[in-house]
């Protein structure tokens, strides 16, 4: 039985050498759609099914806090509540507290450089289950107050900056500015909770801190022996419902949200991306093994009379089914190769790609490597996909009896009536896929669309970090601010310079709450929003924002004069319509505290989208936004921006240079064009386009191939009935209406059934197309239009050769 | 020409080229056929009878020489013309009978009236069937052909021939693909057409079916001859092969 199935695969092979066209299209067809299907699967592991690379993942909790009216379900919780959280829950041991911020390590032989870092309790190293490699972890002694500072290094950062120096240990650095011993360094490969580096003890000081002003901690922990989630989340609820009844409205939130620690990292959104992945690359290795089948029932049928003698000299049926099989599975596994190498090129593209973004994943989820089950699964899906492409032939060979197949000669295996099944089916899928695609390339199209109403070209930006161990005070910051100012307009070339907190179309700016003086705030949680910004006097004209009435800030802003604010006209227009806004006063954060600072508008300028990843998640792209001058709120994080007559990475070395000479110790990060950021924010979104757009666009190659293949194929077939038709009288007319009737109806059908099938898709997307609708006429319009146009440019070739059939020739084909 | 003629051929020739080769397979054909006439053409294989009728049906175009049909020059007409004239003018049943296996019987007869203009879908009906009545077929409308026997069939496409009310009815071996019984059956049923006033021209090699016929045509090498000629040409014929069977290794070794 083997000994006959090998036979059949050398006679498929040599089959497949003597229609060397036939082979390649099928096996590209084939790899295209298996490619597709492990790239996914790949992504798919990475991002649901892999776990953190801990000990025992599964039982590691992440605790966060929501409400129910709350817009945001991830809140995090006051460093006062952990404390209460973490001496009174059970379920948790332990549990462990951080949140990430910047490292900048100075006072060794190394430039200043700045890291991404957390702060970070020492309970999460024990809750890692994860020991130092070199020296110790943090440990609990290092949070208290008054303790020596610590600094724990991660393997990477010990590699590059100390050359994996173990004399590193015990030595005093400086961290952010402060003398720190170094007292281990993590293992290679470890990473928490994102892609940190370098870590700093949790500063446990919660009873020197106002309730209302300590810092907010991300918590976790790692699940007790016996005990399970739905007990952990009982608990907690009933902690947090203890902490609202003590602080009722401080505590963030009205319940707690325990879960997984891996649900931390995917979002809604995630999870619709990737089912609607799964169900498009599904759609189109279909699509793909419809194809294939299509031509291998057009094989069958060209084969006929060979079949017919095989049959006659002894060939059983099982045996006639096996050689069929055995092609479209030979083909299968020669399509493997190509496949898995397209979605290793594919997936290793798309994570390197995702880490570029700001808000990337955590480094962990960014790892794409074909693992054995990889290419065990790219066999498997092989095999099944040959067996479901020759399935078909074979039944309809089964089927027939051998008197029949060699009586017929062709007719019992001619794919007519199949194989227009297989065009509905596969112009029904593309149609999906293609409004799937259009939508999602219409959701992007509209992103890049979108006027950031500042100047984003040809601006260099950076980003710096002043911390307390150097500038102790808001005196000794603004002094900074003040030679950042003084060097960076010095740069030759250079059109302009501003300091900022946040960048336009960036990712920092903070989302506060405004209210004007006078307006009622009957609940301080859902006061309204704006985006707030404090930036210098050099702003609004560096980013070309229109100053719509009053003035921008300038020397007439200084520390102790009166606290004032530019505000956007959307802000205007929200708390003063058709009103002049100008002397106006507001409070800005703490909203319902009546002692805290009014602010008074002294400008109103043109509205800016401060956040591109808003834009991207539909988050809030019309939130209004407020400016105070830095003069005034002096920030310890400012970003750089550099107005540049060219292209900006140019002024690259010049901008670093500028910040040395303002403080050789204060490392300077993020260099990079204001463009970048903003491509960098819809990396996501525009990648999922390129996606849907790939298999829009092969899916409807693949259809219109389809169709092609089958009306040719028909044509052939049908030669002497055109033949007759000619004689009877038919015109070019007639013939032209019989075999592109034929194509239409086939489209018509599939479209019907395609479009019932996209409305399924446009409903699956509609949570991740900010701002177009998942029922779009012109995108389904558009796919309409586009897909019965490359169709019937596939049936016009079909339909020019029926054209050119001669009654006599057609008669004699008998 | 006569007043009377329907067809009127004027040394037709027909000219086939492959490759380097040419083959006269029509040399100077002159033929009159009479409206109402019945007329068999007989000859033997590859003498031009098929390729002279596929030239009377518009099929194929001479390459010399007139065709006057009905009064009408059509040698050299475009294809859409002629099909037009195939369509309202000529009526073909061939010796495979050349049914369409997709279509019913009802949907085979009716299929050259839709592909003429300005005849309503009530009158195509009433035509059809009439056809069908004709033939003796009218019990087997929603039959496909490959339910019907061939001499069913046969009956079926004769249908379909006259069903437009052609001027002609070219028939190509009508009843080589039959049994005696049917071929005999559909014999009768072009006897019957003609004695009813069609027009029929038959190529047959069986001199029993050539009987039929008011009038026979010869044909031999591309030419029309007549009986007596045709009787010596194939005398001598047969001569030149018994002489080239009783010298096989003389052939042999002069090859």
């Amino acid at each position: 039985m083997l000994a006959a199935f090998v036979h059949d695969l050398r006679s498929a092979a040599r089959g497949m050498l003597r229609a060397p066209g036939f082979a390649l299209t099928a096996v590209l067809m084939l790899a295209a759609g298996l490619g597709a299907c492990l790239y996914v699967y790949g992504v798919i592991q990475s991002f649901l099914v892999r776990d953190l690379p801990f000990a025992d993942p599964a039982r590691l909790l992440h605790v966060e806090l929501t409400s129910a009216s709350a817009a945001d379900n991830g809140v995090e919780v006051r460093l006062r509540d952990f404390a209460t959280l973490e001496r009174e829950q059970t379920m948790l041991a332990p549990i462990a507290a951080f949140y990430q911020g910047t490292v900048n390590l100075s006072g060794d032989a190394a430039r200043a450089e700045r890291f991404d870092g957390a702060y970070i309790g020492a309970a999460a190293f024990e809750a890692l289950r994860t020991p130092a490699a070199l020296g110790r972890a943090l440990a609990p002694a290092d949070e208290a107050p008054g303790a020596p500072p610590v600094v724990l290094l991660g393997w990477d950062l010990w590699q590059q900056r100390y050359g994996g120096d173990p004399s590193v240990l015990g030595r005093t650095i400086r961290a952010n500015g402060r003398a720190a011993t170094v007292v281990g360094v993590m293992p290679q490969g470890f990473r928490f909770p994102l892609a940190e580096q370098v870590w700093l003890p949790l500063a446990r000081d919660t009873e020197t801190i106002a309730r209302m002003q300590g810092t907010t901690v991300e918590v976790f922990g790692r699940l007790r022996e016996g005990a399970d989630l739905a007990a952990a989340q009982a608990e907690m609820d009933a902690l947090v419902a203890r902490l609202n009844e003590a602080h009722p409205g401080d505590v963030g939130g009205d319940r707690a949200v325990v879960k997984r620690y891996r649900e931390e990292f995917l979002g809604t959104s995630t999870r619709q991306i990737l089912a609607t992945m799964a169900a498009a690359v599904l759609l189109v290795l279909l699509i793909a093994c419809a194809n294939v089948a299509n031509l291998l029932l057009v094989r069958a049928a060209r084969r006929a009379r060979d079949t017919a003698v095989r049959s006659a000299i002894g060939a059983s049926r099982g045996r006639l089914v096996a050689g069929l099989v055995a092609e479209s599975v030979l083909l299968a596994l020669l399509a493997v190769p190509i496949a898995v190498a397209g979605a290793h090129w594919a997936g290793t593209a798309t994570m390197a790609s995702m880490r570029t973004n700001p808000d990337a994943p955590p480094l962990w989820m960014t790892e794409w490597s074909l693992a054995p089950g990889f290419i065990a699964l790219a066999f498997a899906l092989a095999l099944a996909t040959g067996m479901l492409a020759g399935v078909l032939p074979a039944w309809r060979l089964w089927r027939s009896s051998a008197a029949q197949v060699i009586r017929e000669a062709g007719n019992a295996l001619s794919p007519r009536g199949a194989g227009r099944a297989l065009v509905v089916a596969e112009v029904a899928m593309s149609l999906a896929l293609l409004v799937a695609a259009g939508l999602v390339v219409r959701a992007v199209l509209d992103v890049g669309a979108i006027d950031p109403g500042a100047r984003t070209e040809r601006m260099l930006t950076a980003r710096i970090g002043a911390f307390e161990g150097a500038y102790p005070d808001d005196a000794a910051v603004r002094g900074l601010h003040a030679r950042l100012q003084e060097e960076l307009r010095a740069i030759p070339g250079a059109e302009g310079a501003a300091l900022t907190t946040a960048l336009p179309m960036g990712t920092s700016a903070a989302v506060t709450a405004v209210v004007a003086e006078g307006e009622a705030v009957p609940d301080p949680q859902h006061a309204p929003l704006a985006f707030q910004v404090d930036v210098d006097g050099g702003y609004f004209d560096l980013f070309a924002v229109p100053v719509l009435a009053g003035r921008g800030f300038d020397a007439r802003d200084g520390a102790d004069t009166l606290p004032v604010v530019v505000v956007s006209r959307a802000l205007a227009e929200r708390h003063w319509p058709g009103q002049d806004p100008l002397g106006r006063r507001i409070r800005i954060g703490r909203v319902d505290d009546a002692s805290a600072p009014l602010y008074t508008v002294v400008g109103v300028v043109g509205d800016v989208v401060q956040n591109a990843s808003a834009v991207v998640h539909g988050w809030g792209v019309a939130w209004p936004n407020v400016y105070r001058p830095l003069t005034q709120s002096p920030a310890r994080f400012v970003s750089i921006a550099l107005a540049t007559p060219a292209a900006p990475e140019a002024f690259a070395e010049a901008l670093r240079a500028a910040v040395q000479r303002a403080d050789a110790d204060t490392p300077v990060y993020w260099v990079r064009s204001l463009r970048s950021w903003i491509d960098a924010a819809a990396t996501d979104h525009r990648l999922v386009g390129t996606i849907f757009g790939l298999f829009g666009a092969f899916s409807v190659l693949l259809a219109a191939t389809g169709l092609y293949a089958v009306l040719a194929y028909s044509v052939a077939q049908r030669t002497r009935e055109i033949g007759v038709r000619r004689a009877l009288g038919a015109a070019d007319r007639g013939i032209l209406r019989l075999v592109m009737g034929q194509g239409l109806r086939q489209i018509l059908l599939g479209l019907g059934i395609g479009l019932v099938l996209a409305v399924g898709f446009g409903a699956a997307l509609g949570g991740i197309l900010h701002g177009v609708s998942g029922a779009d006429p012109l995108v389904y319009g558009g796919a309409l239009v586009l897909f019965t146009t490359v169709a019937l440019v596939a049936c016009l070739a079909p339909a020019r050769r029926a054209l050119r059939v001669e009654p006599m020739q057609a008669l004699r084909y008998d | 020409m006569s007043q009377e003629s329907l067809i009127h051929l004027d040394g037709i020739q027909k000219v086939f080229y492959t490759d380097e080769v040419e083959t006269h397979a029509l040399s100077g054909v002159h033929v009159d056929i009479a409206r109402g006439e019945y007329v068999s053409i007989s000859g033997p294989s590859g003498c031009g009878k098929s390729t002279l009728l596929a030239i009377l049906g518009l099929l194929d175009s001479p390459t010399g020489g007139t065709y006057t049909l009905n009064g009408r020059p059509v040698q050299s007409i475009d294809a859409n013309e002629r099909a037009r004239i195939r369509n309202r003018e000529i009526g073909f049943i061939f010796q495979a009978f050349n049914l369409i296996g997709d279509l019913s019987v009802f949907e085979n007869v009716e299929l050259p009236l839709t592909y003429r203009d300005g005849l309503g879908k009530a009158e195509r009906r009433e035509m059809t069937q009439a056809a069908l009545e004709r033939v003796g077929m009218a019990h087997r409308l929603k039959h496909h052909p490959a339910q019907l026997s061939g001499g069913q069939q046969q009956r079926v496409a004769v249908a379909r021939a006259l069903v437009g009310k052609p001027s002609v009815l070219l028939a190509d071996e009508p009843t080589g693909n039959l049994d005696s019984k049917n071929g005999e059956a559909v014999m009768g049923l072009l006897d019957e057409l003609h004695k009813a006033g069609s027009t029929i021209v038959m190529v047959t090699h069986d001199p029993r079916y050539a009987d039929f016929a008011q009038r026979k045509i010869f044909m031999f090498d591309g030419r029309v001859v007549d009986e007596e000629t045709l009787h010596r040409l194939r005398r001598e014929e047969d001569a030149r092969m018994r002489e080239l069977a009783r010298r096989p290794a003389a052939a042999s070794a002069g090859a």
